[in-house]
């Protein structure tokens, strides 16, 4: 399939009529740029995907939202009257060129309501004229649709780069995608359907020949060859079921393995907690030792702290208040001078002068005490203990200060720390309890999946027995048949339709597998051309194993699929695509895919785009982007130009609200508006 | 019918006969027309006339 034009009319944000052209051939590169939000760039991609399959909600949508088809504009302008929508394609597959147009109106009442209105196609004869017929049956369509391109594998080529990653994830629902594709792309499933057709003629001619044939050891053989075939279907199905179930077991105990590391890690956590919870308590108790240092330092001295520039002024007064008293000279130094007849001031004896004697004892007569002088004497005494110390208590202070300082900043640092590691802990889990709980869930999904391992085992022993039986009963089904003459032609077709049952069966092994390892192959060296030098000997084969699941290999032999980047998914689930297409390519020669991609680049880096933009073209028949301008930055608008595969260009401006326009930009001018 | 060249080839491996009516059945089944039903009868009656023929032989 090559896609030719695309031409619109009032669909989605698009107002009037407008027209791609898609670039094929030697410049297979059609890039249209929305830049702006609501310009319309997924609306092309649901034009197509409206157009080819009568879909109007994409992959992308959210399916409960109800979304309008018909642009509002034109409704508007159409005072809500019925306003006809339309898509039409043009699109060449083999030899054959078919125009494909798709309509739908709305109306605009209480709330919009729209109905496809139409749907017609013509396609051109062995001449390459477009036939004057047009066919307009929706079912006749939809078959000749599907036999181009299947609305199942439709995903594989025309999707939202976002959302490919997808592809290369390991649920099952992704599964039976990627197998159910490549049945479907690789026919595969006509032969499915072919051995299902066979073996039911088989089954059914079996019943009939015995009921016409009357005979009883026939219809007991017969009756016993239908058990078995019923028992064999019947652990079949439990089989495949449970093999589901031990998909999802997996799944259930991969996540639990997970919760149990991360939980384990939070002991690790609530260990360095207590450590931090310890720390935090003995700083605790040395800030409060600090503060009773400062505390009782500043109840004992604080006051005089506080004083010690009036004690110079009050000491000073003090000495004054004392000289002006009389009793220069105290009363007890007087007494003393006389009792031990020796001056207690200047040392000379009173027994050699009596003079001297007299002087002191007219001072003791005259002495006048003054009761000032106690008080004074105290108060001096006080003062001068203090600045005997001050220094000492002030360092005493200060020393205490700054320790105290020190450790309520560590304080605080610990509490920022413990405040953290508590949250980290609360996001990560669960208490001890929770954990003992979470380890015994692990332990019991382990031991179901061990056990429906072994139901598996012993169903598929017990189905191996049971198609021996089943052989032998079909042989003694033939003998006994054999023996009753007018049977001889029935017995030669069931033989002949059991033979090539078993014929296709093989065909259909053998096939598959070809087609699985050609794939495998073929996904492979297209993810080394894709991928970055720096990843491309992390991985060494894309496998897609015999449940047709796509497995990553890693350097080192073991599948890595899980754990995988984003962006490594994508190129992985881009490799299998083209993969894909160009195997289908081979074994069908008449058939090409277009890559359509909605956001190719979204989570893809620098270098890996540029291997992208330069491989994809050589790769694919035609490649169609959809991008936005963070995506199309002069980088990649440089390397696209680079390639020579560049044929057409397009912006889509958006004009006013619901009327967007597309105008087609020529390849060598700049439509980058970043980077 | 669109077939791949190997599946082609695989089935070029049976006998004239399987191939045949092999061949018819694929055919059946890609002209999505008839139901499994009518496909059995088609297939039925094809292997009746080759081994008819093959027993007036």
């Amino acid at each position: 399939m090559i896609l030719n034009k695309i031409e619109l009319s009032n669909f989605r944000q698009f107002y009037g009529q407008q027209e791609i052209i898609f670039a094929k051939d030697e410049r297979n590169i059609t890039v249209i740029l929305g830049a702006e939000n609501g310009s319309g760039k997924t609306g092309i991609f649901r034009a197509l995907i409206f157009s080819l399959f009568g879909e109007v909600q994409i992959a992308q949508d959210n399916p409960t939202d109800s979304l309008h088809i018909v642009n509002l504009k034109a409704l508007n302008e159409n005072d809500g009257g019925p306003t006809e929508s339309w898509v039409s394609i043009e699109f060449k597959d083999g030899n054959q060129t078919y125009q494909l147009k798709r309509s739908i109106t709305a109306i605009k009442r209480n709330k919009i309501d729209e109905k496809i209105s139409g749907v017609e196609l013509r396609y051109t004869d062995e001449f390459g004229n477009f036939s004057p017929e047009t066919i307009t049956d929706e079912y006749e369509i939809q078959e000749i649709i599907e036999s181009i391109i299947t609305a199942d594998t439709k995903d594989f080529f025309f999707f939202d780069g976002e959302q490919i990653d997808t592809l290369a994830k390991t649920d099952s629902d992704v599964k039976k995608e990627v197998k159910n594709g490549i049945i479907k792309l690789l026919k595969i499933d006509e032969l499915e359907k072919a051995i299902d057709v066979l073996s039911a003629l088989s089954r059914n001619e079996r019943s009939r020949i015995t009921s016409e044939s009357k005979n009883l050891d026939l219809t007991n053989k017969q009756n016993e060859i239908e058990t078995i075939e019923e028992k064999i279907k019947e652990l079949t199905r439990l089989k495949s079921q449970r093999e589901n179930e031990q998909l999802i077991l997996n799944n259930k105990i991969n996540q639990l393995q997970e919760d149990f590391d991360q939980n384990s890690e939070v002991n690790d956590l609530i260990e360095k907690r207590n450590n931090i919870e310890d720390k935090v308590k003995i700083k605790q108790q040395l800030v409060s030792t600090n503060k009773d240092v400062i505390k009782d330092t500043l109840l004992d001295h604080g006051v005089n702290l506080l004083l010690s520039d009036q004690y110079i002024d009050v000491n000073n007064y003090l000495d004054q208040v004392a000289a002006d008293q009389d009793d220069l000279v105290s009363i007890t130094a007087i007494n003393k001078t006389l009792n031990d007849q020796k001056c207690v001031i200047c040392g000379n004896d009173l027994d050699s002068s009596k003079q001297h004697r007299h002087n002191v004892e007219l001072l003791k007569n005259n002495f006048k005490s003054d009761d000032l002088s106690p008080l004074i004497a105290m108060i001096q005494g006080t003062i001068t203990d203090f600045q005997q110390n001050q220094n000492e208590n002030e360092s005493k202070i200060e020393n205490s200060l700054i320790v105290f300082n020190e450790v309520k900043e560590d304080l605080e640092q610990e509490k920022i720390r413990l405040e953290n590691l508590n949250n980290r802990i609360k996001t990560l889990a669960l208490t001890e309890e929770n954990l003992a709980d979470l380890q015994e869930e692990l332990e019991s999904k382990i031991k179901e999946l061990g056990s429906l391992k072994d139901q598996n085992y012993y169903d598929e022993e017990e189905i191996n027995r049971l198609v021996k039986n089943q052989v032998k009963a079909s042989k003694e089904f033939e003998t006994l048949m054999g023996q009753n003459k007018s049977l001889k032609l029935d017995q030669e077709v069931l033989k002949f339709v059991d033979k090539l049952e078993d014929e296709f069966t093989n065909i259909f092994g053998e096939y598959s597998n070809d087609m699985r390892i050609r794939l495998s192959d073929e996904a492979t060296n297209i993810f080394k051309k894709l991928i970055s030098r720096n990843d491309r000997d992390l991985i060494s084969q894309i496998n897609i194993n015999d449940k047709y699941e796509i497995e990553v290999i890693g350097w080192d032999g073991i599948n890595i699929t899980p754990d995988i980047s984003q962006g490594q998914r994508h190129i992985v689930s881009l490799s299998f695509i083209t993969a894909l297409s160009r195997v289908a390519i081979k074994n069908f020669k008449d058939r090409s895919f277009p890559l359509f991609m909605d956001t190719p680049f979204g989570r893809i880096s620098g270098e890996n785009r540029d291997q992208l933009i330069n491989n994809i073209p050589k790769l694919t028949s035609q490649w169609i982007l959809l991008v936005t301008d963070t995506e199309l930055t002069r980088e990649e608008e440089k390397a696209f130009k680079e390639t020579n595969k560049l044929g057409h260009w397009y912006r889509l401006n958006k004009v006013e609200k619901y009327h967007s326009e597309v105008e087609e930009m020529h390849v060598n001018s700049s439509i980058a508006t970043r980077g | 019918m669109k077939q791949s060249e190997d599946l082609i080839n695989k089935i070029s491996l049976l006998s004239e006969e399987e191939q045949e009516i092999g061949k018819k059945l694929l055919e059946y089944i890609d002209m999505k027309q008839y139901s499994n039903s009518r496909m059995e009868e088609l297939v039925k009656s094809d292997i009746r006339e080759i081994v008819w023929k093959e027993d007036l032989e």
